[in-house]
């Protein structure tokens, strides 16, 4: 949960507003009558931060996070009656980001305890999505076990993976927290916002330089990207290209 | 000397023993065993199940429609004769006590039938007291469940037909169908009976066909008056779904000794139709080789046909098996030709323990999973399909006969 | 250009001026929106209930009338008045009434609707009825009106019930699926499963205007959670947010920590008593009860205590803004309110209202008891009138549903009790035995309603019973988990399905003229009385198994078919065993 709900803080500061952004939590865990903390969710030990915060919108909420409302949601496949909030209203123009985290093995990743997703599944997926001129680039973030099979079988133009580990590796949680019981964030995503943590809206950092601080020793596994499906270098993509909304502003003359 | 008693009179005082098994039946409805056994699934299932028989009496008397919802799938004729007849534990007991004790009587007749005129009567009071006496058949008449009333119609059709009398064998099977559709696939060697005798006959007996095919619209002019009938008593078409519709289309996933169950449990959605098409016309395939290899003793094509019905049924319980067990008893002369008599007795055996004990383990103590009452139901099916297998390949071969020197081989 | 002094002449005069414009402005926005009937009042309610714990109730009430656009004979707006075909034509002009939800409505015909959602445990014991909220769960019930919840009817056997107003198009589906976009709730997953159509249950709180054809759907959710994502959305139909007024105060940490927190969304038409059109009521809600025991041992609270907040602004928007507190009455000892202000006695019930529509400052209500703990023995409750107790015993074989209803008046109550269960469970309603200490009463079922359960749809049972006075009335029944397929399982099986609430609604006595209802509709009645969900465990298949089950018993089959094969086809032939002659001779083919 903290992995998701970092990486939503992390792309709300960086301006993406709630209308543009779709999250979808399987569990209830900030208001489980178990947590300690009610309303709370920490990714990090000290509780410094508290991710859930007063102001989130979570789209997709605990049954309704299947593999089919995730592929429909991805394809626009939907049911006229479902309603904005839940719909994926990119078009050609649009940068989507994808980030996926939970329990997953060589090119699978579960949803909800009965279902698995298949990479072959997302990649059909995002080919529809590329027929349908739904995005203009996708950078896919997945932080699972051997997640990096998990881009392996994209096929469509300009998409950018990044996974955690690699075949028959698994990613490990970064630390616990002895009052909450868990672990509180996994250890890829963690030194991601870490790196994040020091980025604003107006910073010009490239996903090389992210993807530059990948340490296998640190994150204890061998993160990996895939950029053969994209077509630009990636020392001149901006991180905030998709994880922030920049809007260019240009000055025109007063008599225009 | 002493004189050697004549076998009528060796049946005598050998009747008290179904006389007393009887009254045993009659007075264990009424104790409290029988609500404890009620609704076990492996003598009840929802076809059959009293308690579902009393709900949907319930609404007929209010003006409800009971076929409206799942939970009532008696057929429409099972509720005619219920609102004749009030549910009470006094005349539940009655009517079941009798319908099992006319089931073993016409086991008795077929017996007579067949080996008339030689005598050795007392195997026939021996069959009955068998028969009543089996916990397959016993059980469920205690849960009062109406697969009992189900063997009864099926063993008076037989009888009625070994008997060579038409019409009223045919109109108990119509009346049988009604309950428990899959026993329309009798009807083949049912005709085959009537035409021919309950007696082996060698050489083949000459079938015309413009009586069977008399016989088959006698029986189809019985089954439109009596679905006409249900239609008059339901008030509506609702219970062809109901009842005939959940044999084929299974909507009730409750456990039986079956095969059915846990198949359609475990189903992917898309392949469900494709499924239960298979498994419908499944022992179909069965009826007419049987009736060919058999012509000479239809009887016992009924049997087998019996048993795969009882095997694949999607709504079995263990009265089903009962039945087929007792039929064996009717053709003694295969029993030296079985293969493995003993490995499919103890295969019953294992089956007859396991299902209760894993059924036990699963739903009242929690501490199984539903596989394990799965592998029994799977141990049952082998044990009731060995069975099958070694009748028939008993009967082949008792037909065959023996001869001094040559050896029966199968090319 | 006018030299500076002058200028800054001018621009002394003018400033003020433009000021009272800017008031006047302001003020004829309210003017107009009063004139267009358009109103927003707030108000907190805090009462300290007898076991040291305080039941907090946020009330936003919006209130439109006929004027602002919302049109006549229950529409939320004009419809095609002009009859020229192209649906609703007029905007809705309203700055107060949020147009998020307010379309949302509009666009479904829904005249009235009841969304709550509600977690915690509500001890009704010791707190009483929370007038009408639910207990744990999502719950949600809209009247729809007739032309278009008919146009989607299909045509239906007789007697049975027309289904097609949940169906996939459905007016009903469409205000689910854009219900819980709008608050955030995963509403609509499980529709069809948790929706039924009360007969006699769930009259409109409202006036619903005068053509008929009406039709309700309610459904409930017990598995529904409420936390932040939907207190988020609520804040924002707010007009002023959650930065003015009593909003201010509501927190999530806080209020989701709450023993029972929950919040409601109630939507009702009033028709006007001269006949000129009618208002729309839109009432939003938080509720959630306290336990400063339980941080500081002591009863003392305030709203900086319980909120962890406190009001600094006051809403402009708002006509009126009051802070009430009731008092409490027959405690051991005493207790103090700060700041202090007269009590007023409303409704029987001694409160002190604080007026916030002006605050200058920080305002923290605080109460303080006079005592050092808060001695639980001491406190005495009282029972309520009407209390249900519901449960569901047995574990193999068919259970039995036991239902408790508690009558401690001395006069006896009709009640209308309301079962839905899944449709897996079957009610065997021929074992429905109504018993009275002991005593079997099977007389006290005055009617009786049922539907039985048809996959997926929930079963439906409505009895209309008559309680006697002070008494303990025991409806039991037996009733049969299903068996249901390994797809229809929910994700987290062996957890259970949790079961809906059961509810029960007082009516008035027999007799009792109301105009336009069946005798045994609980017309007009805002109490609800809800018990608490139940769990039930199904047993479940091993879901690891699909492909082996398939497998093993289609080897049975063919075993057995090959077996059988075998033996039909081949032929039996007889042959001779010494090597001289081997004559074949077939018989018995």
């Amino acid at each position: 949960m903290a992995n998701t709900l970092g990486m939503y803080r992390t792309v709300k500061r960086l301006g993406i507003p709630d209308s543009n952004i779709i999250l979808m939590l399987a569990d209830d865990v900030a208001c489980n009558a178990r947590n300690h903390f009610p309303g709370t969710v920490f990714a990090n030990a000290d509780r410094k931060l508290d991710l859930y915060g007063d102001n989130i919108e979570v789209d997709y909420r605990g049954y309704e996070v299947t593999v089919e409302n995730f592929i429909r949601l991805l394809t626009g496949r939907v049911s006229p009656t479902l309603p904005r909030s839940k719909r994926l209203l990119t078009d050609a123009r649009s940068n989507v980001f994808v980030y996926m985290t939970g329990h997953g093995g060589a090119e699978f990743l579960k949803f909800q305890d009965n279902e698995e997703i298949s990479a072959f599944d997302i990649a059909d997926a995002f080919e529809q999505m590329w027929q349908k001129r739904r995005y203009n680039e996708l950078f896919f973030m997945v932080d699972t076990c051997q997640a990096n099979t998990m881009y392996t079988k994209f096929y469509s133009p300009n998409i950018l993976a990044t996974g955690s580990s690699e075949l028959k590796e698994n990613s490990y949680s970064h630390h616990n927290d002895a009052d909450i019981g868990v672990a509180v964030i996994d250890s890829f995503t963690h030194y991601i916002l870490q790196y994040m943590e020091g980025q604003n809206s107006t910073s010009k950092t490239t996903l090389q330089d992210l993807f530059a601080t990948y340490d296998p020793v640190r994150i204890k596994s061998h993160a990996g990207v895939r950029s053969d499906l994209y077509h630009r270098p990636l020392d001149q993509v901006r991180i905030t290209d998709f994880l922030g909304a920049v809007s260019k502003v240009d000055v025109l003359p007063l008599d225009y | 000397m002493p004189k050697r008693l004549s076998g009528a009179a060796y049946a005598r005082p050998a009747l008290l023993i179904p006389a007393l098994l009887l009254l045993l039946r009659f007075s264990l409805i009424l104790s409290p065993l029988s609500p404890w056994l009620r609704d076990d699934h492996q003598l009840a299932s929802p076809l059959t199940s009293f308690t579902r028989l009393k709900e949907g009496i319930w609404f007929f008397q209010k003006g409800i429609d009971p076929y409206h919802g799942g939970v009532f799938r008696h057929s429409p004729l099972t509720l005619a004769l219920f609102t004749l007849i009030p549910p009470i534990p006094l005349v539940s007991a009655l009517l079941w006590t009798v319908a099992d004790g006319i089931a073993a009587w016409c086991l008795a007749e077929i017996w007579r039938a067949r080996i008339a005129p030689r005598g050795h009567d007392g195997r026939g009071v021996l069959l009955a007291s068998l028969y009543l006496s089996k916990p397959y058949n016993f059980l469920p008449t205690v849960a009062l469940s109406s697969s009992s009333l189900d063997n009864a119609f099926l063993l008076l059709a037989l009888r009625f037909a070994a008997l060579q009398q038409v019409s009223p064998s045919l109109i108990l099977l119509a009346v049988l169908s009604f309950s428990s559709l899959p026993s329309i696939l009798l009807l083949p060697p049912l005709v085959m009976i009537l035409l021919a005798g309950p007696k082996p006959t060698v050489p083949l007996p000459k079938y015309s066909p413009k009586t069977a095919l008399r016989i088959v619209a006698e029986f189809a002019l019985y089954m439109v008056v009596l679905t006409g009938a249900s239609r008059f008593v339901a008030g509506s078409w609702g219970w062809v779904l109901q009842t005939w519709g959940a044999t084929v289309m299974l909507p009730d996933l409750t456990p039986n000794p079956g095969l059915w169950w846990y198949f359609f449990t475990e189903m992917f959605d898309q392949y469900r139709p494709f499924f239960l098409l298979t498994f419908s016309l499944h022992p179909l395939i069965y009826v007419a080789p049987m009736c060919l290899k058999f012509q000479h003793d239809p009887l016992f094509a009924f049997f087998l046909l019996q048993g795969i019905i009882s095997t694949f049924k999607s709504y079995p319980t263990l009265s089903d098996a009962g039945l087929y067990i007792s039929l064996l008893g009717i053709f003694p002369e295969i029993y030296s030709h079985f293969r493995h008599p003993l490995v499919t007795a103890l295969l019953h055996l294992h089956a007859a323990l396991l299902l209760p004990l894993f059924h036990y383990l699963w739903l009242d103590a929690g501490t199984g999973n539903a596989n394990f009452f799965y592998a029994s139901t799977l141990v049952f099916g082998l044990a009731n399909g060995s069975t099958i297998v070694e009748a028939l390949w008993a009967g082949l071969h008792s037909t065959i006969g023996e001869k001094e020197g040559w050896e029966v081989v199968q090319l | 250009m006018p030299p500076l002094p002058l200028l800054a002449l001018i621009l002394t005069f003018l400033l003020p001026a433009l000021a009272e414009v800017g008031q006047e402005r302001g003020q004829r926005q309210r003017q107009g929106r009063e004139q267009r009937g358009e109103q927003f009042s707030e108000s907190l309610t805090l009462r300290p209930l007898l076991d040291g714990k305080v039941h907090t109730r946020f009330a936003f009430e919006f209130s439109a009338g006929a004027e602002s656009g919302t049109g006549r004979e229950g529409q939320l707006a004009d419809g095609d008045e002009d009859g020229d075909g192209d649906g609703a034509d007029a905007a809705l002009h309203t700055t107060l009434l949020p147009l998020s939800l307010t379309q949302l409505l509009r666009t479904y015909d829904a005249r009235e609707l009841h969304l709550s959602l509600n977690a915690g445990k509500w001890d009704a014991l010791r707190w009483g009825n929370p007038s009408g909220a639910l207990r744990t769960g999502g719950e949600m019930w809209a009247w729809f009106a007739g032309e278009s919840a008919l146009a989607e009817q299909e045509q239906g056997k007789e007697g049975e019930r027309v289904n097609a107003g949940e169906g996939e198009g459905s007016p009903w589906q469409g205000l689910t699926n854009g219900l819980a976009g709008l608050f955030c709730a995963s509403l609509s997953s499980q529709t069809v499963q948790r929706t039924t159509e009360p007969l006699h249950a769930f009259r409109p709180e409202g006036d619903l205007p005068s053509h008929p054809g009406y039709r309700l759907f309610h459904a409930a959710f017990p598995s529904e959670s409420v936390c932040t994502e939907n207190l988020t959305p609520f804040l924002k139909l707010l007009p002023c947010k959650s930065r003015a007024g009593i909003a201010q105060l509501l927190n999530p940490h806080k209020v989701f920590s709450a023993d029972w927190h929950g919040v409601g969304v109630h939507v009702l038409w009033k028709n006007d008593t001269l006949g000129l059109g009618g208002r729309t009521e839109l009432r939003l809600e938080v509720n959630a009860v306290f336990d400063p025991v339980r941080v500081s041992g002591k009863r003392d609270w305030s709203l900086r205590t319980l909120f962890d907040r406190s009001i600094t602004r006051s809403c402009p928007a708002a006509s009126s803004s009051l802070l009430k507190v009731h008092m409490p009455t027959g405690s051991a000892s005493g207790h103090l309110l700060s700041p202090p202000l007269e009590t007023l006695l409303t409704d029987g019930v001694p409160e002190v209202v604080y007026d916030l529509s002006q605050v200058s400052e920080d305002v923290d209500i605080s109460m303080r008891w006079e005592e050092d703990k808060f001695d639980h023995s001491k406190a005495q409750f009282n029972p309520p009138e009407l209390s249900i107790r519901r449960s569901l015993k047995g574990s193999s074989g068919p259970s039995q549903l036991s239902v408790i209803l508690s009558n401690t008046l001395p006069i006896p109550r009709r009640v209308l009790y309301v079962e839905t269960l899944p449709w897996f469970l079957s009610l065997y309603l021929h074992t429905l035995h109504v018993q009275v200490s002991g005593v079997s009463r099977d007389d006290l079922i005055q009617s009786l309603s049922y539907l039985p359960p048809v996959s997926p749809k929930p079963t439906l049972l409505e009895l209309t019973l008559l309680l006697p006075p002070q008494s303990e009335v025991h409806i039991t029944m037996q009733v049969e988990k299903g068996f249901i397929r390994y797809t229809e399982h929910q994700p987290d099986a062996s957890r259970g399905w949790d079961l809906p609430a059961a509810v029960v609604f007082p009516l008035p006595p027999l007799g009792a003229k109301d105009s336009h209802s069946l005798p045994d509709s609980a017309e007009g009645s805002q109490q609800r009385i809800y018990s608490s969900t139940l769990l039930v465990d199904l047993p479940t298949p091993d879901f690891s198994m699909p492909y082996n089950v398939i497998i093993m018993s289609s080897t049975l089959v063919a075993l057995f078919f090959g077996h059988v094969f075998n033996s039909l086809t081949r032929k039996f032939v007889l042959l001779k065993v010494d090597a001289v002659e081997p004559e074949k001779k077939a018989e018995g083919s």
